[in-house]
């Protein structure tokens, strides 16, 4: 519920607080979030239904949204439950990591089925402007996502 | 009775002893000492009186001041509302104006009013979702314009809303014409969202400023809806073809409302 809420939201919503025509992915934040707390599995069901949320709401390719999302969950839910604990900054440094290769895997996808895509200017206008803005609005996100994590699971962790 | 009569009488004998005393300068000086010494006594008890009094004139200016305010607030609140109201009715009026202007200068074709529901969920795909679907008359392929221009075209229907895909969207292309010299060429979008004019043939002189419009060749789009002004023009005398960068001529940043013409569908070529 919470995943729609957030595609609807990054529709509706977020492209008024564009930056240089880029918005940030509320919906991939969340996937990121879920993924640093509870690991691999939990993130690839999270990429899964906030990707069908995404895609729904986009004219790209059905699947696009889900594919990106899941490389982003395993990437940062193989690292993240493990090294939560060791710095509060974790999310700050694998949040640009996931973002790039979410952003990477969605035009790869896109090019593959025959989109055209210039890299330079997919990786100058959208890839690394996304990264940045996806950062700072973690820094919002997380926080939020932690907070609800702690009181499903009951286990108060630090950071 | 005797007894009042008698009262009477010796009223009457006052009242003329008094008439008769007070025109005497002595009585006068009686009365002016009286008075002198009643005087302070009138002023001390006048104070608090000329209080009472002011304090009885300011509950009723209490109160008739409360209702004037209450007036005011509610003549406040109104204009509040029209504040907001008028510009949207002037916005709303500007939209209709330009609608009607359309239908004036391309009476042959019929649309659908729809209103924009949100923009693409992905950073990589420029499109938009409007609040008109098959149930409207919508269907895929459909051209989607602003009195402006060219907006894009409907690549997927819901029996309440649609995605268009935009004319920024770097997949997306229209055959187009420059309305000066009727040169052909084909207008792509891009990332940055700007749009890109190519294979414009070198005879043709294209200058910044010039006016592109759709030419209907191919059949995706009609005839005669304003894609974008060129502002950057690209030739080389070694190359088969040039191009132009274009603005667009929709803000698509400040879409609201939009129209889906729905009595021209793309050609399909088999």
């Amino acid at each position: 519920m919470v995943l729609f809420l957030a595609a609807v939201l990054q529709s509706s919503f977020l492209p008024h607080l564009s930056v240089l025509g880029v918005k940030a992915d509320l919906v991939l934040l969340l996937v990121i979030a879920w993924s640093i707390r509870r690991g691999v599995e939990p993130g690839l069901v999270w990429a899964v239904l906030g990707g069908t949320a995404a895609d729904a709401l986009s004219a790209g390719p059905f699947g696009m949204s889900i594919l990106a999302f899941g490389a982003a969950a395993v990437l940062v839910g193989i690292f993240g439950p493990g090294m939560r604990k060791a710095s509060v900054l974790l999310p700050l440094v694998l949040t640009p990591l996931a973002s790039i290769i979410a952003t990477l895997v969605a035009a790869l996808v896109l090019a593959i089925l025959g989109r055209p895509i210039s890299w330079p200017v997919t990786v100058a206008l959208v890839v690394l402007p996304a990264a940045v803005l996806n950062s700072v609005v973690m820094l919002l996100v997380y926080p939020l996502v932690s907070f609800v994590d702690q009181h499903l699971s009951g286990i108060e962790w630090p950071g | 009775m005797l007894n009042r009569l008698f009262s009477l009488f010796l009223l009457a004998l006052a009242a003329g002893a008094i008439l008769l005393v007070a025109r005497a300068p002595q009585a006068q000086f009686v009365e002016t000492l009286l008075f002198e010494a009643l005087s302070p006594v009138e002023t001390l008890v006048a104070g608090p009186s000329s209080s009472v009094d002011s304090i009885g004139q300011t509950l009723t200016s209490i109160a008739t001041l409360r209702a004037e305010n209450q007036r005011l607030r509610a003549q406040v609140d109104q204009l509040s509302q029209e504040a907001v109201l008028v510009p949207e009715l002037q916005r709303q009026n500007a939209e209709l104006r330009a609608e009607l202007g359309f239908h004036q200068q391309s009476p042959q074709y019929q649309w659908v009013n729809a209103h924009l529901l949100g923009y693409d969920s992905s950073n990589l795909v420029q499109s938009i979702i409007i609040d008109r679907g098959t149930t409207s008359g919508v269907a895929n392929g459909m051209t989607v314009i602003t009195p402006r221009g060219l907006v894009g075209q409907v690549i997927e229907v819901t029996p309440a809303t649609a995605k268009v895909l935009l004319i920024t969207d770097v997949s997306s292309s229209a055959e187009a014409l420059i309305q000066s010299n009727r040169a052909k060429g084909v207008v792509n979008g891009s990332r940055t969202g700007t749009l890109t004019m190519l294979y414009i043939p070198q005879q043709f002189k294209v200058k910044t400023g010039d006016r592109v419009i759709t030419s209907g060749l191919g059949g995706i789009f009609p005839p005669g809806f304003w894609i974008g002004t060129v502002t950057d023009v690209r030739q080389n005398d070694v190359d088969l073809f040039q191009s132009a960068r274009l603005e667009p001529a929709v803000d698509f940043g400040r879409l609201e409302d939009v129209m889906v013409i729905t009595n021209h569908l793309p050609v399909k070529l088999q």
